[in-house]
This record gives structure tokens, sequence and C-alpha cells, in this order.
């Protein structure tokens, strides 16, 4: 069971503003305040603001004070458990975990080697890079903050890390290794994945249209989204709000480029369906999809080809979008956020739009909920992600009875 | 063999492959860590560094695309193709949508981020070749192994440091059980680029030259140990229905988290005792040790009492091995050599001795002096990471009720 | 010019460098975008020419992608904008 949320994006780091914002389709992509990255005019993307309680308290020492991944996770982790009211003994601490996914981490410490070494070459690289460099430790701040003494995991899977981790902590509750998980991902803007995406041709010029005819390419966000996991007889027994059930999911590894999906949308469809078998649900019964959506060519062809592949059959198409739309593609933290998004969906009876999406493409021929978000009766989502290399991970989320 | 209680599939290792800088062959390696022969040679600056002496992808593997790959990415791919051909795992006996892959990888991008990165900072975005990006994130050697082998179920990746590869273990288990894939290969690969090996020295983490050792009053550090090892997993049922003898059962998996390094030791045995609740056995039921030792002061001292507060009145009994003293520390890829080296121990009877151990520093625990032989049973793998991560497994030869 | 084309091209689709120069590099060849994104980069790198956003396209064989690089060759300098390696990856 979702227990509690908490994310930190372009669109807000409170969960009404965030809820608000994202119906209200307001795009939060725009030219770029505190990052550059060279050769890359104008750049465009989403920043998030921290605030005063997001603050990274006294004792934290100066090397994660400089991490801006590990101000993310951080605040995020520590939102979501106030969400979730938990009030655990030193006992339950130590059967709760963390479940952290990112697509590069603190990229900002080879950022800044890369930086030095032109000047001083080898001498540039300082002790504390040993320890920086390995992602672990951002996990590992999160939960020595948190006080968390149970299994405490660092998950790479690119895009998809947000619902990896989802599906991992899910598989450690279930069974029975842990009671308590906090799960979710963070990522931050960086130099590689700007440059790398603008020479592939992926990076949008403008702002990112996911499912639009004229769309060309991904925009960038930076952010974090984590959720409470609870197993339910905890959760119940001490009263917890709940948001949602983390009902299953489905996994799928297209195996077929090191970048592009299959373009038959093979991959997608093989994780939505097995994300349905595995929790019994029919296709007509899921309610809101929520988009991986990152606004490329390739990307959302195969993902609506992965629509009617799984949904084909259907007598009204249901509604899917793609929020990164609005706050940018957040890699990592991207199928985190979604989550949260579902959650929310899944209690204030809405779905979410695909902002931007003023000309949708005819091969594109789905309800992408364009422009505003609306009312509608929401009892199961389906959150898909996909990541380089093609893995590809569906969450189930139904609501709560 | 004994169904486990409690109902739960029994989860087998079908094939096991290793390149470690003792060879690739499991007899002559098993031979030299019993003759007490050490990979750890003396570097130029003094550092020890135990590499791959002559390593040639090409030997093990043709694999389109390989060339493009980092040596930590080939290492891990042909450690795979041996684990592979080992479990008699051909295309056409397991399709390939059963077939996925769990990779501990925390560094193995890092030296191709490091190069990207600092070419955008040197000469710019359009001289830097594009085609590196997708292979600089930590998703990237897990992915292309992936690829390589063409595994369509799943592709996910930890970043745990040493406490890696058993944890990828843990949830290749998990993943079995839950039918997500027929079979999973399990591959951990480490292979430490020049600014890392560097970042660690500078830390003061290694021993000086001739000086490594573990568990002893004297240790001063530790050394690296360049390697990749993988293993198949899959249920007892479907390796038997291949006609395939399994070589052993992973019997349970546990991990906890130190939120401080004075509490290293209390979580290493709070793993321990997870992994021994799983496995439903006691103390009393472990013949061998292998532990993480490295040769860190602080470390080794945490590993030592949590294995004596864990073994407790069986502490004297069963001998306790240390695979790093002779292979060096290969993080990602060293929780599967500890796992194999107490495989090897299992099955032949004979005891790895822990060289050059003069003066252990923790009392209490029978650390394995030359000639220890052992009997058939369970053994105990464990590990801690530098970002206090602590993992702990239990597995059997196939012999073992 | 031909003869370091061939080069690099075998080297990158990873085939036998006497190729048919007529083979269509994505279909014949298995030049995905990935590797594309790469022939790209060491083409603008050999012969210190910008291949526009359009100019992919035309490479879809060995002999047109010499009569490419030859056009870019001979024309004025690229301004030096960032361009996209090619419009169709990921």
């Amino acid at each position: 069971m979702i227990t509690g949320c908490g994310v930190v994006t372009a669109a807000g780091n409170d969960l009404s503003s965030f809820w608000g914002a994202l119906l209200s389709g307001t795009c939060f992509i725009g030219p770029l305040k505190h990052f550059s990255a060279p050769g890359i005019e104008p750049i465009l993307g989403a920043e998030v603001e921290l605030d005063a309680r997001d603050g990274l308290p006294a004792e934290v020492d100066t090397d994660a004070r400089r991490s801006r991944a590990g101000q993310l996770a951080l605040a995020a982790s520590r939102r979501a458990l106030s969400d979730a009211a938990l009030r655990h003994s030193a006992e339950e601490l130590e059967r709760t975990g963390l479940a952290l996914g990112t697509t590069l981490g603190e990229e900002r410490q080879v950022g800044d080697l890369s930086e030095r070494w032109a000047g001083s070459g080898p001498s540039s690289v300082d002790p504390g890079f040993y320890l920086r460099s390995d992602n672990h430790h951002l996990a590992s701040l999160v939960a020595a903050q948190c006080g968390l003494g149970g299994s405490v995991q660092l998950c790479a899977a690119a895009c998809s890390s947000g619902n990896a981790s989802m599906a991992s902590a899910y598989d450690l509750i279930s069974s029975g290794a842990a009671d308590t998980m906090i799960a979710g991902g963070v990522d931050t803007l960086t130099r590689s994945i700007y440059c790398g995406f603008q020479r592939m041709g992926a990076l949008s010029k403008g702002i990112c249209r996911p499912f639009d005819r004229r769309r060309d390419g991904v925009s960038f966000g930076e952010g974090a989204g984590m959720v409470v996991l609870e197993e339910l007889e905890q959760a119940t027994r001490r009263g917890a709000r709940i948001y949602a059930e983390v009902a299953g999911y489905g996994m799928s590894n297209d195996a077929h480029h090191v970048t592009a999906p299959d373009p038959s949308g093979d991959g997608f469809a093989r994780a939505m369906t097995q994300a349905l078998s595995s929790t019994g649900l029919s296709p007509a019964s899921i309610d809101y999809v929520s988009a991986h959506g990152t606004g490329t060519q390739y990307n959302d062809a195969a993902e609506i080809r992965a629509m009617k592949t799984v949904f084909g059959e259907c007598a009204k198409q249901v509604p899917m979008s793609s929020i990164k739309s609005m706050i940018g593609h957040t890699n990592g933290a991207a199928s985190a956020i979604e989550a949260v998004a579902c959650a929310l969906a899944l209690t204030r009876q809405a779905v979410p739009p695909t902002a931007n999406l003023t000309e949708p493409d005819p091969d594109c021929d789905w309800d992408c909920v364009p422009g505003k978000g609306r009312e509608a009766r929401v009892e199961r989502c389906l959150n898909l992600a996909a990541g380089f290399g093609g893995f590809n991970v569906c969450v189930v989320l139904t609501r709560f009875a | 063999m004994t169904p486990l209680p409690g109902g739960r599939p029994p989860i087998v290792i079908s094939g096991v492959g290793v390149i470690t800088a003792l060879g690739d062959d499991l007899d002559a390696l098993r031979e030299a860590l019993c003759s007490g022969r050490r990979a750890v040679v003396a570097s130029a600056d003094g550092a020890g560094e135990a590499r791959i002496p002559d390593f040639d992808s090409a030997r093990y593997a043709t694999i389109r695309g390989m060339r493009m790959y980092n040596r930590t990415t080939r290492l891990g791919i042909c450690a795979t193709k041996l684990a592979l051909v080992d479990a008699a795992m051909e295309a056409d006996s397991c399709p390939s949508e059963e077939l996925g892959v769990v990779t501990a990888s925390t560094s193995g991008h890092l030296g191709t981020l490091i190069e990207y990165d600092r070419s955008l900072v040197a000469v710019g975005l359009q001289r830097t070749n594009p085609a590196w990006m997708p292979l600089a994130i930590p998703s990237a050697p897990g992915a292309m192994i992936a690829l390589s082998f063409g595994a369509k179920a799943f592709s996910m990746t930890l970043s745990q440091g040493a406490a890696s590869s058993l944890d990828a273990l843990g949830l290749g288990m998990r993943l079995i059980e839950s039918r997500r894939a027929r079979a999973c290969v399990v591959v951990g690969a480490f292979s430490p680029c020049p600014e890392l090996s560097l970042a660690a020295s500078r830390a003061g983490m290694f021993a000086p030259a001739g000086e490594f050792r573990v568990f002893d009053r004297r240790s001063r550090g530790t050394a690296f140990g360049e390697a990749a090892a993988a293993v198949v997993l899959e249920r007892l049922d479907d390796c038997q229905h291949r006609g395939k003898t399994p070589m052993a059962v992973l019997r349970g998996y546990g991990s906890a988290f130190a939120t401080r390094p004075s509490e290293l030791s209390a979580a290493l045995a709070r793993a321990g005792r997870a992994a021994l609740r799983m496995a439903t056995l006691g103390s009393a039921d472990i013949r061998l040790v292998s532990s993480g030792a490295n040769g860190l002061p602080e470390r080794d001292r945490s590993e030592a009492r949590a294995l004596v507060a864990l073994l407790g009145d069986a502490a004297a009994q069963p001998p306790v091995v240390a695979a790093k003293a002779s292979l060096g520390e290969c993080v990602d890829a060293s929780g599967l050599l500890q796992m194999l080296v107490a495989l090897f121990a299992l099955r032949s009877g004979a005891v790895p001795p822990i060289p050059a151990l003069d003066e252990p520093d923790v009392p209490g625990l029978r650390y394995a002096r030359p000639h220890m032989t052992v009997d058939d049973g369970h053994a105990l793998a464990t590990a801690t990471s530098s970002t206090g991560a602590c993992s702990a497994l239990v597995l059997s030869a196939r012999h073992a009720a | 010019m031909e003869e370091t084309l061939r080069t690099i091209i075998a080297k990158i689709v990873e085939t036998a460098s006497d190729f048919d120069g007529d083979a269509d590099l994505r279909n014949d060849l298995d030049l995905d975008s990935h590797r594309a994104v790469e022939l790209v980069f060491e083409i603008e790198r050999a012969f210190d020419v910008r291949v526009p956003d359009d100019g992919f396209a035309q490479m879809r064989t060995l002999n047109k992608t010499v009569r490419l690089v030859e056009r870019l060759k001979g024309a004025p300098a690229a301004p030096s904008d960032s361009g996209t390696v090619c419009k169709d990856a990921s």
C-alpha cells in the first residue's frame, strides 16, 4: 500500500500544488536559470526550487551538501515519510528499507572532475571521489538521515529506475523481507545527457510535445519522487491513510537496440500484458495509463502501437497522458513522480493531461488528454516506463476500498 | 533433494563462469586458492592491484558491438557467456523471453562517463563521440549484457559496492520465484578505471606493497582485484526438466543497513540472521563462512564481530575463509566469487586458507588455515559496502539435504 | 577518400571491407541508429566536415556517402552552431 508520497519537481513540491498544476496543464519547461551545457543555446528544461524545509540538517557533511541529487532525494523522502506520518520504533525501522533509482546519480562530481582535469590532469582526482562516485552513497545518505535499518538498494535502470525500484520494494515486502519500504527515484540535469541527446537529435529544440505531430524530442527536468510502501496489515493497524495499492507489475526487456525502443512496441506491450496478468486485471478495467511519453518520434509511436496491441479490443480508449510535457523528463525520477500522479489520480478522481499537444499526430490516434486534465472515475492505473537498452517496467496501482 | 519448508521453490545455480587474475578455469582456480596463491602483485606506484593478464574478449565470445564497450562490460559479457555455456543454455533451450539478467555494477560505467564528459569539456559537443553517452550510465553494462544474449525478460542493475553481487543474487532469487523469467543470469564485473584507483589510493585505502593481509592485527588496507563472475539461476524443477544437474541451492538471503559505521557489526549480524531465517536454519547448521574481509581494519573488525555474534556458540567451529585475501577487493564481482569459493570448498572438502594471516585481530573465529577440511553442508557468505550496506547469503552444494 | 570511408564503415558495422559500394547501409549492412551516430561522428572527424541534419538521409550506400562527403568538402565553411548528428536516433 502507498501510505505516503513526496515529490520535488518544477511543478511544485507540495502535493496539492503539484496536483493542481498538473491538472491545469501548465508547462514548467523554459529557459534554465541554474544550468548550462556547452554548445546548447538556448537551453531549456525544468528546474526544482527547494524551500527552507528541504534544507539538509546541520550534521550532514559538506560533500553531501554539495550533492544536488542527494538534496533532491532526501527532500522527497522526508516529505513522503512526513506525509505517511510514520512513527516507527527502532525495531520497526530495522524492517524498513529503501529502494532508490537513478539514471546518473550524482553526476556533478564527474563533471567537476572534468573541469578540474582540464587544468591539472591527474592531480585533480581527490580522495573523496572514491566514495562520491559510488551512487549507493545517495541511498546511504537518505537511509542514514531517516534512520532506516532494512535493505537499502540503489537500482540503476536508466529511465525505468523509479518503477524498477518500486517493483523491487514491492517484492521485498511481499516476500516478507521488509514491512515498510521507501521507493522512488532521483535525477538532476546533467551535461552528459543534454549533450548526448542533442547530438543524437533527440533533444527538443523547444518544448517537448508528446504525441503531437510536430514533436521533435525530449525536454529534461530535474526532480525526485518517493512513496512509502507498507504491507496492508501494518498500514491498517496503525490507521494510516492509504492512497492506493500497488497491485503488481510487469517487466520486459526489448534487447533490441542500445537506445531506441523496439518500434513494434512489443516490449511496452509485454510489460503491460504481464502487469495485467500478474494482477488478474483485464485491459478494459484500466481507467488511466501514465505513459512514458518522452516526445521523441520513435518512443511515442512505439508506445501508441503498444496501446493498440493491449487495449485495441476495448470499447473505449483508456485515457493516457504524459506529465513529462509539464515537468520535463526527469529520467530516474520520472516513473516515481508519475506513480505519485497516479496515486493522486486515484484519490482525487481526475486524470492529468498531456500539455503542449495541439496538433495530434494521426498515427498517435489515442485519447492522450490534450491540454487540461479532467475529472474521471479512476479505479485502476498503469504506470509505464522504458529505459535505454529497452528495459520496460509497468506498475499497476489501484484504488484501495 | 528435500523441498524447502514453507513451499518456497528451491532456486539453484545451473552454470558458472569466472574470469579472474588467477584464471578462468574453475578447477585451476580452486587449486590455486587452496595452495595459497595470491593474485595481488605490487604495481609501479607501490599499491597492489590484481589485473587479469592478457584479457581478450574475442577468446570468449564474438558479439557484435563489443568493440564499443569498456573493459568492465566486456568482462561481464564474457563471464556471462561462460556461465550460459556451463548451464547448457543454448538459445533454443531457453527462449529469450524467459531469460533475464541482474547485474551488479557500481562503477562499471564510470570510465566511459569520465571520458565522455572530459571530452565535452575539452573539445566540445561537436567533437565528442555521441555514441558513448548511452554507455556512460550505471545501467549500461547490464543493458549491454542483456542485449548481447537477447535476454528479454528483464535487465536490472544494482549499484551497492562490495555488497552488490550478493544483493543481485537475492534479487535474482526473488525474480525467479515470482516467475518473472525461467532463468536469470546474475553477473558482476569490476575493472577500476585509473581515476577510481587513484582516488582510492589517495584516500589511503590501499595497503603498502607486500603488506596486504586481511583479518590480521597488522592489516593496513586493501588492494583492488579485477574480476568478473556470472551464474545462471533457475528453479530446481526447471533445471532437472532440462536434464541438467544443479551445482548449488540458494537457501536464504538477507540485507540490512548500518546508519553509522559503529552500527556495521550489528547490521551485518541482522542480515545474517535474516538469511538464516529464510533458509530455516540455525547458526549451528553453517559448515563454512565465506567472508568479505578485505584488509580495511575497521571493516574487517566489524565483519569478524558480526560473525562472532551471529554464530554464537558455534563460532569456533566453521572455518572462515576470505576470498579477497587471494583475489583482492573485486567490489561488484566479490559476492559472487565469495559464494563460488564456498561452493568449491563444500564440494571438494578442502578449505582454502587465508594467506598471510599471522595474528587475527578479533578472536573467537576459526580462521581458515592450511589443510583444513569441511564436511558438505551449508555455507554463509557475508559482505559489507563502504556505504553501509550489509548482505548475507546461505547456500548449499547439490548433495545437501 | 573512398578507401577511408570504406574502412570506417566496415569497422562500425563489423563487416569485411570488401562490401558492395551499392549495398544499403541500413538494410544490408545493419547500420542501426546508434552506430549511425558514431558513423557520422567518425566521418566529420576524418574529413573535417559538418554533416547537416538532412545529410544523413543521403548516406544510404557507400557510393552515395562518398558523393556527399565530396560535396561537403567542396562547400564553404559550415556555420558553427551545434548541429545534430542524425535525427532518427532514439
